[in-house]
């Protein structure tokens, strides 16, 4: 390792004024892998993981002061809500902040998770990091479905109360999870203590762990750019340099991200969190009236993040709805960056995947048809509005790919297997999302939410 | 220059270079996240108490309001009641009683009430949002608050959750109580109170197994379809039934009716005297007997005379066969064992007197239109089938038809019943005093398939009953029993022969003993106490009035010399109240001198006059009992505890407590049993 900067040779390293150049160096270190200047713009990670860890720093603000004021007992919980309502000073910004900051995490989350994936940034050598990445994923959405139980009204009772019979649905260990994630068989006190600490104490550690991880690879994996073969960054500057034959100096032209970077995602996070103030003064996060277990409101709503998953629960049995389709979601999430079958290409502009058009043509006309007759015959609608929209997609792109690439088609047509696997989930989620929170009425009916 | 550029050179200013931009976000992070603190300093709560300083610097006691007020949250906390209150935090002067005079909210103090504002909170009695500091949330019913503010009809429906005793503040709810026991709700719903006993239906829906014989098909019919029209002060509902309906049940009534012990037995029947005589003199009877101590009569100006506890007889000659009247006059638990009328000892002239008063009583318009077709098997199965269906058996016995079980909701925690399971009519206020009211109003206005009829009630009488159902809340019924507020509910029968005496007498028709028994009449349960032997039996011999202002009164039971000794020995006997034995009183300080400071009390120290009479001659007194012959009526120690305190012995009398000393209570003692009937009966 490099010597530090900024000592002189033979400093005495019991100098205490040393030692605070050396940890300010080391801290500098820690966070800052030089990079190309070019590697920090916003267009390149829209620094959705920077503004991701800001919503963290927010929970973890907000939480630890809405901690001071809740009990995590029936029904004083709810008793706490009204008190930070109605006479704690500012009781609802703290609330509507942890609220919408956590609503805006889940968000970012998942845009993050889009983005670095479109971008194939689960490449070698950052499997480990994506990896991470999902369970970073999961424990958000874990943080965030044991916090809706805490303000314990109508509202939270019931959405863990569908979450957890999602759980039951597993078969043979479903019934004793939901047991012991419950503590009991319904939603109750033992329960609420439960995910008090979960909410409080287990996931947060988890995810500081996790997020230090995530960081540490991100340094040791260097700057935000696809590599070539022999593992050096590709640089689109530098094509046109190493074109005309000029030398590149990669190094030199590199800078530290801890200087560049790190400051421009602290303004992207400061104005993150302007917008959640406004949000807050806009929009009290809700609470609804004391839970009542003998009242089940029509319809009793997951968490919004999770209605996707209930509108699904309303087409298929729900070992399908609330088993296979997210097993296979987040399987497919571990297992796509590592099969070359779902990302067989090197190169933006190479497609490698069935090269031979009847090939491709066969295997959207198979994709259509056994999406098409699964989805029609269960009435799953908006389910098949993002299957044809990816199906018609597909087959425009079967146009082969021309040199150079121009047009949409082409374009699409350079795209791998998992572009289009990871476009369907996206859209999946978003259309059923949007239809389970806002279309839905008693009964789980179709509502028009103007109607509502 | 242009516009544009201007505001080039403006954005420019603010996010020209990374450092400028992280100076813009920083401040307008400031400014944002300094918003909902300064947004506290204008907060409803502190905005009404700046205006009570403002508004206290002009009152006269001003130094003093000053000094009593404390400004922030102000809150009261009653942990096993789940109340945290900050009513006061906006109605800060609740307890500042000079503010009397102010009309206007937030700032009114509160009435005079008997409890203390920190012991009971303000949502207990007046609902809403206790925990809220806003107007909105704290008054009204929002997302995350069911339960509005209690209108201020309602209010007293609060006072029910604990008090089952009757009191004076609550004349809405009492009200409301006796009409749930008066109309027979409870038939059909149990409604447990706050004190864990049922509410007691109080009226006396007859018993029906042998109605053929006390009446026809024709009056059946027409009184199904409308018993008001029948008797306006009917408690029996209207069902809306169709014609076809009215006369199925009418067949089947008449069907099922078998025959009463009494028409068994032979019937003496003497003649009434002839002509306007027997009119004359059964009306008279009528009047000397006091039947409308119970019985009321719709009287030539349409008004109804007489009391509710029994049937009103205004149209009873269009009603009754005449010779199940005669019978029933001579015994009527020989027609129906439960009745609630007395077996009188009427001879049988005085029965053909009354009988032929009664009958002349008829409406001969009441059934002039009512042509029935025959009866068949067909509508009698159809009648049983609706007297089945609609429950008519929960108030009446008839052959063949049990009474339903759970037939109605139970209504023991009506007034704390979620919304969610409330069925509103569209377009009606969603709240439960009006969904109560609504409810009471016109049942079948909210599905016509719902079995409940709709009784005959005023918009005061519905307001009334709701505010008694309001009082049946989940605190009401939760309530910890050394809260509630009862009077004893032990279910008291006299025994021995004398028992039976009063049972067969219906004693307590009328008159409470022990805690059971009608409120017409004086309790007895001190009785004993109370009166000397000889003047018991006079009265029972012949009952006169204590009050003669009051149309009801103690009916003439035609008692034998035997039974009034059986009634007297077992009364002077078994209701005497603890320490009244004489030697309260010495008998040597009962002397005449003492009787003369007495009458000077009477007459002009506590002016006793103004209520009750000593001398006719020279009294007006009308609102206390008459008291010219109370020495022979009251044993002396009664008069004297009576007058110490006179709400322990007669609980809910009138009468002030005078808060004499021992001594003066003497004195008023011994000239009160002075006051004796003359020797030749001259002051009657």
């Amino acid at each position: 390792m490099a010597r530090p900067l900024g000592i002189p040779e033979g400093a005495g390293l019991h100098n205490p004024l040393h030692a605070i150049v050396r940890w300010r160096e080391d801290f500098q270190r820690m966070l800052s892998a030089r990079v190309l200047e070019s590697r920090l713009g916003f267009r390149v990670t829209w620094y959705l993981g920077a503004l991701t860890l800001g919503c963290f720093a927010i929970q973890v603000t907000t939480g630890l002061l809405l901690m001071l004021y809740y009990h995590p007992s029936i029904p004083q919980g709810y008793a706490d809500m009204k008190d930070l309502e109605f006479v704690v000073s500012s009781g609802y910004m703290l609330r509507s902040l942890h609220r919408w900051s956590a609503h805006a995490m889940v968000f970012l989350v998942f845009m993050h998770m889009a983005k670095v994936f479109y971008r194939r940034g689960y490449k070698t050598p950052r499997e480990l990091n994506w990896i991470i990445g999902v369970f970073l994923l999961l424990a958000t959405l874990l943080l965030s479905y044991t916090g809706y139980l805490l303000p314990w009204d109508q509202l939270s009772y019931w959405g863990t109360t569908v979450g957890a019979n999602i759980i039951s649905s597993i078969p043979v260990v479903g019934a004793n999870l939901r047991f012991y994630l419950l503590g009991g068989h319904t939603v109750n006190a033992n329960a609420l203590l439960r995910f008090y600490v979960l909410h409080t104490m287990m996931f947060p550690l988890l995810v500081i762990v996790l997020i230090a991880v995530h960081l540490w690879r991100l340094h040791e994996d260097g700057g935000m750019y696809d590599l070539d073969k022999n593992g050096n960054p590709i640089v689109p500057e530098h094509s046109a340099l190493a074109a005309a034959g000029a030398p590149i100096r990669l190094e030199e032209e590199k800078t530290l991200s801890y200087r560049e970077l790190l400051f421009r995602e602290v303004i992207g996070i400061e104005a993150l969190t302007v917008v959640l103030f406004v949000m807050g003064l806009l929009w009290k996060a809700p609470l609804e009236e004391l839970a009542n277990p003998l009242h089940t409101p029509n319809p009793a709503r997951a968490p919004w993040y999770f209605t996707g998953l209930q509108e699904l629960l309303h087409y298929f049995p729900p070992f399908v709805a609330g088993i296979i389709l997210p097993a296979l979601i987040v399987s497919g999430l571990f297992f796509i960056p590592f099969s070359p079958f779902f990302d067989n290409v090197t190169t933006y502009d190479a497609n490698q995947w069935f090269r031979r058009k009847p090939i491709r043509m066969l295997i959207a006309a198979a994709f259509i048809l056994v999406l098409g007759v699964l989805l029609v015959r269960v009435h799953a609608w908006d389910a098949l509005l993002p299957a044809f929209v990816v199906a018609i997609l597909l087959l425009l792109s079967t146009e082969p790919p021309s040199q150079p690439a121009r047009g949409l088609r082409s374009w699409l047509s350079s795209r791998p297997l998992s572009f289009w696997i990871m476009t369907l989930f996206l859209m999946e989620a978003v259309v059923l999302t949007a239809v389970g929170t806002l279309f839905r009425g008693p009964s789980w009916a179709w509502v028009w939410p103007w109607r509502g | 220059m242009s516009l544009g550029n201007q505001f080039g050179r403006v954005a420019r200013f603010f996010v020209g270079t990374a450092p400028r931009r992280f100076a813009s976000v920083s401040v307008l992070l400031a400014v944002v996240s300094s918003i909902a603190p300064t947004k506290d300093l204008f907060s409803e709560w502190r905005h009404y108490q700046r205006r009570y300083v403002r508004m206290i610097r002009n009152r006269p006691d001003a130094a003093r309001l000053e000094r009593r007020f404390e400004s922030g949250i102000h809150q009261i906390w009653i942990p096993e009641q789940h109340v945290v209150d900050r009513c006061s935090t906006c109605h800060v002067a609740l307890q500042e009683a000079s503010l009397a005079d102010l009309r206007k909210e937030p700032f009114r103090p509160h009435p005079p009430m008997p409890h203390s504002l920190t012991e009971f909170g303000c949502v207990v009695c007046h609902h809403g949002q206790g925990a809220a500091t806003t107007v909105q949330e704290a008054h009204y019913s929002t997302k995350a608050w069911e339960q509005p503010i209690l209108p201020s009809r309602y209010t007293e429906s609060s006072c029910g959750q604990c008090h089952m005793d009757v009191l004076e503040g609550t004349p809405r709810l009492n009200q409301g109580r006796r009409l749930l026991a008066r109309y027979g709700c409870a038939h059909c719903h149990a409604i447990t109170q706050p004190d864990g006993t049922l509410v007691a239906p109080v009226d006396e829906p007859p018993s029906l197994e042998h109605v053929a014989e006390k009446t026809t098909r024709e009056w059946i019919f027409a009184w199904v379809k409308n018993p008001q029209a029948y008797a306006a002060s009917s408690t029996m509902p209207n069902y809306r039934f169709s014609d076809q309906e009215a006369a199925d049940i009418a067949s089947f009534l008449v069907a099922q009716s078998t025959a009463s012990e009494n028409s068994r037995k032979e019937l003496k029947r003497a003649a009434p005297p002839p002509g306007d005589d027997a009119a004359q003199a059964g009306t008279s009877l009528y009047g000397t007997l006091f039947c409308s101590s119970c019985h009321a009569i719709q009287n030539a100006a349409g008004n109804l005379v007489g009391g509710d506890l029994a049937p009103e007889l205004t149209r009873v000659g269009s009603k009754v066969n005449p010779d199940w009247l005669r019978r029933w006059l001579q015994a009527p638990q020989g027609y129906d064992p439960k009745t609630r009328m007395p077996r009188y000892r009427y001879d049988e002239k005085q029965v053909a007197l009354l009988s032929t008063f009664l009958l002349s009583k008829k409406d001969d318009d009441f059934l002039a239109n009512v042509h029935l077709p025959d009866s068949d098997t067909a509508s009698i199965a159809r009648g049983k089938k609706l007297v089945a269906d609609y429950g008519c058996t929960a108030c009446h016995r008839v052959n063949g038809v049990n009474p339903p079980e759970s037939f109605a909701p139970d209504l023991s925690r009506i007034g704390s019943k979620p919304l969610f399971q409330v069925g509103f009519i569209r377009g009606m206020p969603e709240t439960l005093p009006d969904y109560i009211a609504g409810k009471i109003h016109d049942p079948r206005a909210f599905g016509p398939a719902l079995k409940m009829p709709t009784f005959s009630l005023t918009d005061v009488q519905v307001e009334s009953l709701t505010t008694a159902l309001l009082a049946q809340t989940d605190r009401a019924v939760t309530m910890p029993p050394e809260l509630v507020r009862t009077t004893s509910h032990a279910k008291y029968h006299p025994g021995g022969d004398a028992g039976r005496l009063m049972e067969d007498l219906r004693c307590q028709s009328c008159h409470s003993i022990n805690g059971n028994g009608g409120d017409m009449a004086p309790d007895l349960s001190f009785e004993g106490s109370a009166v000397q032997r000889k003047w018991l039996v006079d009265f029972m011999n012949n009952p006169n009035t204590l009050r003669p202002a009051l149309i009801r009164r103690m009916p003439k039971f035609n008692l034998s010399e035997a039974e009034i000794k059986s009634l007297s020995d077992y009364m002077l006997s078994a209701y005497q109240a603890s320490g009244f034995d004489s030697q309260a009183l010495e008998a040597s300080a009962l002397n005449a001198d003492a009787a003369a400071r007495g009458k000077q009390l009477f007459y002009t120290k506590y002016a006793c006059q103004s209520c009750h009479i000593a001398d006719y001659k020279k009294d007006k007194g009308y609102v206390g009992p008459a008291l010219t012959d109370v020495g022979d009526q009251l044993t002396p120690v009664w008069i004297y505890k009576l007058l110490k305190n006179p709400n322990a012995l007669n609980p809910g009398t009138v009468m002030p407590n005078p808060n004499l000393t021992d001594g003066e209570a003497r004195d008023l003692t011994a000239f009160l049993i002075t006051l004796k009937a003359h020797p030749k009966g001259g002051t009657k």
